[in-house]
């Protein structure tokens, strides 16, 4: 009677919290089906948020490697979808384009040309349908290319026309699958070609494989395979690379304003010339993403309150079967507070257990969507423990309607409950 | 805390009840089950309280051990006033103070006979080694020191009330509330079972004995009759 009232989180309470822990597996182990299928809710949002932040974290990765693998300060330059039919394609960009462009804007440090156009190559037996860009020596500069083996096209090979091409890693494994692709003779559309390098993209890109790619100097495919455009130099698209002391804005505007001039737009007319930065591409591609990830948290957050029902509908029905068990516990002397402790310990232990279930079956779909996608995603392990601690908050917040019934049960009347 | 006015009591009694009744609500309808009744129960006491069902010496027996609180009245355990006691205070005072027994045991089915002993102790914040040492003497005492891992359901109804008796006396309480100790046993089981009893008694705790049936009745020194919620007799 005399007691000192006990301390906050002394041995008393460990040791009561270890056997509420001890009671909470017991009765969920009691009523195993029961319990499983009450957490199934729990199971589905925590296994979501889950997924979500691991594609998310994956997504980020992959934007910043493809950010990489494009180069930084970069400016795609295109001819816009024109509306305007007859008289000649103001917007053809040409190699004189590029030169005049390099010469124009002092902060522009270099500009490379690129034609591409989907081809077959053959080699033996063995055949890639991949897609042929002809650029100049410039582009190794701009985008780092990983060279497997061999090297670079160069200057001269550009100049002489050279009958030679840099090949992606796929299509090198494609084409020659049991040997070295380094030096062998391939036919890109019944023209022998050799190959000189074998290469790979930094990182690995979203819009499919990124080393699916063949190289060539874009003198040699205008002359072998001809630009597909109106005007013979004509390019398909100029990458443009400028100095840090232009911001991607200013670079833009400065391009803009050069083809203005460069091809006679008036003011009033649309400009035919689209320019587009690295950075704006990888904006694009993340805001997709983020539009993806908040519809699935959306999704998760309503299975979770779902969820959190369903634990607080069966602690209620745990209570109301305990109620006699309730009852003699108080007889014999458990404080209100522990009568609630017990309850919450058991709500909290329930929505662990479905936490644990919803990573383990997260961790599985995750693998599958890398079996069946390619897609380098693995199991987030902060979002692990995030979802985790997050299971127990939840399962506290569920069971403290229950838990609270539980302690304000009269004894007698729990005594009584038959 | 209200000692002065009982200070002329040598000693002080354990339990006193000063006017105490108490109404049930059932719907519209207001059960006095208990109408004003003043008794005191002294340290050591073998007391019976006998009466029809009914009666209202359940309420008595509950009020006591302050699983109720009366609705009008003063209830004074050794010498404090338990008005002064929140619902805590009162759940502290059964743990520390009082032991029940029921009729129909009230074990938990899922946990072994020294579990069940051991679980007032878990509120008192004893050690787990201590528990099962003081649960396990406990048990002992009741004879059935070589049933410690048996469920209730593996148990006799006798072994079961000498578990429940065991789980009652494992934190040495000054007052044991039996509630039909022996109401749910066959006569000789029941006559072990009121053995035990009458030897904890004894051995100095004060027992109190709820039963319609005269010859338990009997075995106490002093007898209290309720009939419709009135103390007709107590000697």
């Amino acid at each position: 009677m005399d007691k000192e009232p006990p301390l906050m989180f002394n041995d008393h309470h460990i040791s009561l919290f270890f056997e509420n822990l001890i009671s909470a597996i017991e009765s969920i182990r009691l009523h195993r089906l029961r319990s499983v299928l009450n957490v199934l809710g729990i199971v589905v949002a925590i296994s979501s948020v889950n997924i979500i932040n691991s594609l998310g974290r994956a997504a980020e990765m992959q934007i910043s490697n493809s950010l990489n693998a494009l180069g930084s300060r970069l400016l795609l330059v295109y001819s816009a979808p024109q509306r305007d039919i007859g008289g000649i394609n103001r917007g053809t960009l040409t190699q004189r384009d590029a030169v005049a462009l390099r010469r124009a804007i002092p902060n522009i440090e270099r500009v490379v040309p690129q034609l591409s156009s989907s081809v077959r190559v053959v080699a033996g037996r063995y055949r890639a349908e991949t897609s042929l860009r002809g650029t100049d020596q410039g582009l190794f500069s701009i985008t780092p290319l990983e060279f497997k083996e061999g090297g670079v096209f160069k200057a001269s090979h550009v100049r002489e026309r050279a009958l030679v091409a840099v090949v992606g890693r796929t299509v090198a494994d494609r084409l020659f699958p049991n040997s070295s692709a380094l030096g062998q003779r391939v036919r890109i559309n019944n023209v022998p070609v050799r190959l000189i390098g074998v290469a790979g993209a930094r990182g690995v890109g979203f819009a499919g494989d990124q080393n699916d790619f063949i190289l060539m100097p874009i003198t040699t495919m205008r002359q072998r395979f001809g630009s597909g455009l109106a005007e013979p130099d004509a390019v398909g698209l100029l990458l443009v690379q400028f100095s840090e002391k232009l911001s991607p804005e200013a670079a833009r505007e400065a391009v803009l304003k050069f083809f203005a001039r460069q091809k006679h737009i008036s003011p009033d007319e649309t400009n035919p010339i689209a320019v587009t930065s690295s950075e704006e591409l990888t904006r694009a591609t993340s805001a997709i993403i983020d539009t993806v990830q908040a519809v699935l948290a959306a999704i998760a957050s309503i299975s979770l309150i779902v969820g959190a029902i369903g634990i607080a509908n069966i602690m209620l029905v745990s209570v109301t079967e305990r109620t006699r068990e309730i009852g003699i516990r108080m007889a014999l002397g458990a404080q209100p507070s522990d009568i609630k402790n017990q309850f919450l310990t058991e709500s909290a232990v329930l929505c662990l257990i479905g936490a644990i279930i919803g990573i383990i079956l997260s961790g599985l779909i995750l693998l599958a969507i890398r079996w069946v996608t390619g897609f380098s995603v693995t199991l987030d392990i902060r979002s692990a423990i995030f979802v985790l601690l997050m299971s127990v908050i939840v399962g506290l917040l569920a069971g403290l309607l229950p838990a609270q019934r539980a302690a304000n049960l009269d004894p007698v009347v729990a005594l009584r409950y038959e | 805390m209200n000692i002065a006015n009982m200070s002329d009591h040598s000693p002080m009694p354990l339990i006193s009840l000063r006017n105490v009744s108490k109404n049930h609500y059932m719907g519209d309808n207001i059960i006095n089950a208990l109408k004003s009744v003043s008794m005191e129960i002294d340290p050591g006491d073998h007391v019976a309280i006998i009466g029809a069902s009914g009666s209202g010496k359940s309420t008595l027996m509950n009020i006591m051990g302050c699983l109720d609180r009366p609705t009008s009245g003063k209830l004074f355990v050794s010498g404090r006033d338990t008005d002064e006691f929140d619902v805590g205070g009162l759940a502290r005072f059964r743990n520390e103070t009082v032991g029940f027994v029921f009729q129909s045991f009230n074990l938990m089915p899922r946990l072994t006979a020294l579990e069940n002993v051991a679980l007032p102790l878990i509120y008192r914040g004893v050690s787990r080694a201590m528990r099962f040492t003081n649960a396990a003497t406990a048990l002992v005492k009741v004879g059935l020191g070589d049933r410690l891992d048996h469920r209730p359901s593996q148990l006799s109804g006798g072994q079961q009330q000498r578990v429940a008796i065991a789980r009652a006396l494992v934190g040495n309480p000054s007052l044991l509330l039996t509630d039909e100790p022996s109401g749910a046993l066959d006569s000789r089981t029941s006559q072990e079972v009121l053995d035990i009893l009458d030897v904890v008694n004894h051995a100095g705790t004060a027992l109190v004995v709820v039963t319609h049936d005269s010859s338990v009745a009997c075995r106490a020194r002093r007898l209290i009759e309720i009939h419709d919620g009135v103390i007709v007799r107590d000697g």
